[in-house]
């Protein structure tokens, strides 16, 4: 938390959410917490 | 397999009602899912950083993907027997038409797409032009537009139901005065607004749309673990 994310960070996300059969509508924030304002 | 011993024994240990029937209902899954052919992924702005590693990620999971940029064929990325090149302008539709018929002719269908495809600037709002914001329209806004109608036409003539997910930004929620990028944020704040609009229009035709907001992402440090590994 707090850091600068890898690009795996996402793309792990974007397999999650193309395969999660029910989520939709959503935005997930992959960011370490940044969108908090915590840092 | 897997799935189906780990149950049996839940099975074993609690034999009651409930964890047969959860057994039953995750056996048919499985077996859905084994009988299934490999889905096609199409995932724009693929040459380097979150495209490339989006990429890899379904490549390693068994999907084939076709991969889209202004120069992917020069990238890292090689062509394989699930992995198919298109270069171009992703805003241009005439990219998107070629990307999507791509995906049909070599894999066969259309199920999902990542919209990564974006620009990106950072400096006072009213030092922005106007050729930069129709840039940022063009890549960031008709970059999903044109290649998610084909893939949603597509999604729905097959009848199978499929997913969107976009790149948006952090920023858009949360911004930081140091990192100011008020116009680049109309496209993406525009990205989680149309993902909300269309999840709810595609909702019955099993079509779901989502997006994934970054902050600050390192893609130097992937190329680099990846070099060495």
């Amino acid at each position: 938390m707090g850091t600068i994310s890898d690009a795996k960070d996402i793309a792990e996300a974007v397999v999650y959410l193309t395969e999660a059969r029910h989520v939709t509508g959503e935005v997930l924030h992959v960011d370490g917490g940044q969108h908090t304002g915590r840092w | 397999m897997l799935t189906v011993t780990f149950n049996t024994s839940i099975i074993w240990l609690h034999s009651d009602r409930a964890c047969i029937a959860e057994f039953s209902k995750v056996s048919a899954e499985t077996f859905d899912l084994d009988m299934e052919a490999k889905k096609t992924v199409i995932v724009t702005g693929a040459s380097q950083g979150i495209g490339e590693a989006v990429v890899q990620a379904f490549l390693e999971r068994g999907y084939n993907v076709v991969a889209t940029s202004r120069s992917v064929s020069t990238s890292g990325l090689s062509p394989s027997a699930n992995l198919a090149l298109v270069d171009g302008d992703i805003g241009l539709a005439e990219t998107a038409e070629r990307v999507a018929q791509a995906a049909i002719d070599k894999f066969g269908s259309i199920d999902h797409v990542v919209n990564n495809a974006g620009i990106f600037s950072v400096k006072p709002f009213t030092d922005y032009t106007v050729e930069e914001f129709d840039r940022l329209v063009s890549t960031n806004l008709k970059g999903f537009i044109f290649i998610t109608q084909l893939a949603v036409k597509r999604i729905l003539s097959q009848g199978t139901g499929g997913s969107v997910t976009s790149i948006t930004a952090s920023l858009v929620k949360n911004p930081i005065a140091g990192v100011p990028a008020s116009i680049p944020m109309i496209t993406k704040g525009g990205l989680n607004a149309i993902t909300v609009s269309l999840a709810s229009e595609y909702a019955k035709s099993n079509i779901r749309f989502n997006a994934v907001a970054p902050g600050i992402v390192d893609t130097l440090s992937t190329k680099t673990t990846r070099r060495i590994s």
